[in-house]
């Protein structure tokens, strides 16, 4: 409930509190069993402010997690790599690693298995051509959003 | 949302997806954040102070320059603003108040379920547009894309819609103006019925 509202002091102040009136809140039935209801939800206000990304957005960060991907490992995901090149390239991205990577602790096949995932986006170029595909369907969407009457001028 | 910001949102989408839902969130999240904050709607609200504003009363307000520094919410806003009746002094003075939003402080929240069928001079000065894209019957999760205009930045926002159940009527009806139904009326009603009388042949 609102706290006591202090005695308005412009005379437009005055005459809302004339005209304005405040009736209960309508008893409804709030849904069960959603993990929501359960535990509790946002306002529309606090959603604001944290960053819901669109859909361009999250398929960017899908593409290229910023926890995985360093500078160098993001231009290996994005640079074609000629099919002949790979396992060469592969094999001194792994020993170096390797070589610099404390070996009580660290794990072999995971090493091996992070440089081939992403190199073998860069061998098909699939990360390039999926973000420019991702890119072709919002902008058809937003056209057809437009076409179809949407809230544009 | 503080009521001095003077924004313009056109807010739009299908039927159910969450129009009303979604403005009544921004209304009811001032409220509770200011309870001095002045809200007018033409529909009713629940558990907040507010002015139950008609049309007429929006207009008679205006004239006498107490409709300021306000949140004021306008549902089904092709009843008042609609796009093929841009002479009409009604769209007029409606497209002279969103015009005038900045100085009169007021936010303004414009609901239609799509762009097209308002005046597109209110299209024109509008600060956000709001799209609700969906309503999820199962999670009761509402999540609609706000761009703000003057950067071109866009988010999409997901929230939880019951909790703003209580304070509105998803279901309250907004009649057209009555002139024009009578209007309608005499348009599909009028001459007929005096020529077969006479036994004339109808033109």
């Amino acid at each position: 409930m609102p706290k006591e509202l202090p005695a308005p002091q412009d005379p437009d102040a005055l005459e809302y509190e004339k005209i304005a009136s405040e009736e209960p809140p309508r008893e409804i039935e709030m849904p069960e069993n959603t993990a929501v209801a359960t535990t509790g939800s946002k306002s529309l206000s606090d959603k604001l402010d944290s960053s819901d990304m669109t859909d361009m957005q999250y398929a960017a960060y899908r593409l290229f997690p910023p926890d995985v991907a360093s500078q160098e490992a993001s231009m290996a995901m994005i640079a074609r790599i000629d099919p002949d090149a790979f396992l060469s390239l592969l094999g001194l991205r792994v020993t170096e690693e390797f070589m610099q990577a404390d070996t009580r602790q660290c794990n072999f096949i995971d090493i091996l298995q992070k440089h081939y995932s992403l190199m073998s986006i860069g061998r098909d170029g699939m990360g390039r051509i999926d973000l420019l595909e991702l890119a072709g369907a919002a902008r058809d969407d937003k056209k057809m959003q437009t076409m179809a009457g949407g809230m544009g001028g | 949302m503080p009521n001095t910001s003077a924004q313009v949102y056109l807010v739009g989408g299908m039927p159910g997806a969450g129009k009303s839902n979604t403005v009544v969130g921004f209304i009811v999240d001032a409220y509770k954040k200011d309870p001095n904050v002045k809200v007018y709607a033409n529909f009713h609200l629940f558990g907040i102070k507010y002015v139950y504003c008609s049309v007429a009363l929006m207009l008679k307000l205006y004239k006498e320059g107490i409709l300021d520094d306000a949140i004021l919410a306008i549902d089904e806003a092709y009843l008042v603003a609609e796009a093929r009746r841009g002479g009409n002094p009604l769209t007029l003075l409606m497209t002279y108040l969103g015009m005038q939003s900045r100085k009169m402080k007021l936010t303004i929240y414009i609901i239609s379920q799509s762009g097209r069928f308002i005046d597109w001079r209110i299209r024109l000065i509008k600060s956000h547009e709001i799209y609700c894209q969906k309503y999820n019957p199962k999670t009761h999760v509402i999540t609609f894309s706000l761009k703000e205009i003057m950067s071109g930045r866009e988010k999409n926002v997901s929230y939880f819609a019951p909790q703003y159940w209580c304070y509105y009527d998803t279901d309250e009806k907004l009649p057209p103006p009555a002139k024009l139904i009578d209007r309608a009326i005499k348009y599909v009603t009028n001459e007929p019925a005096k020529v077969e009388e006479e036994g004339a042949e109808v033109p």
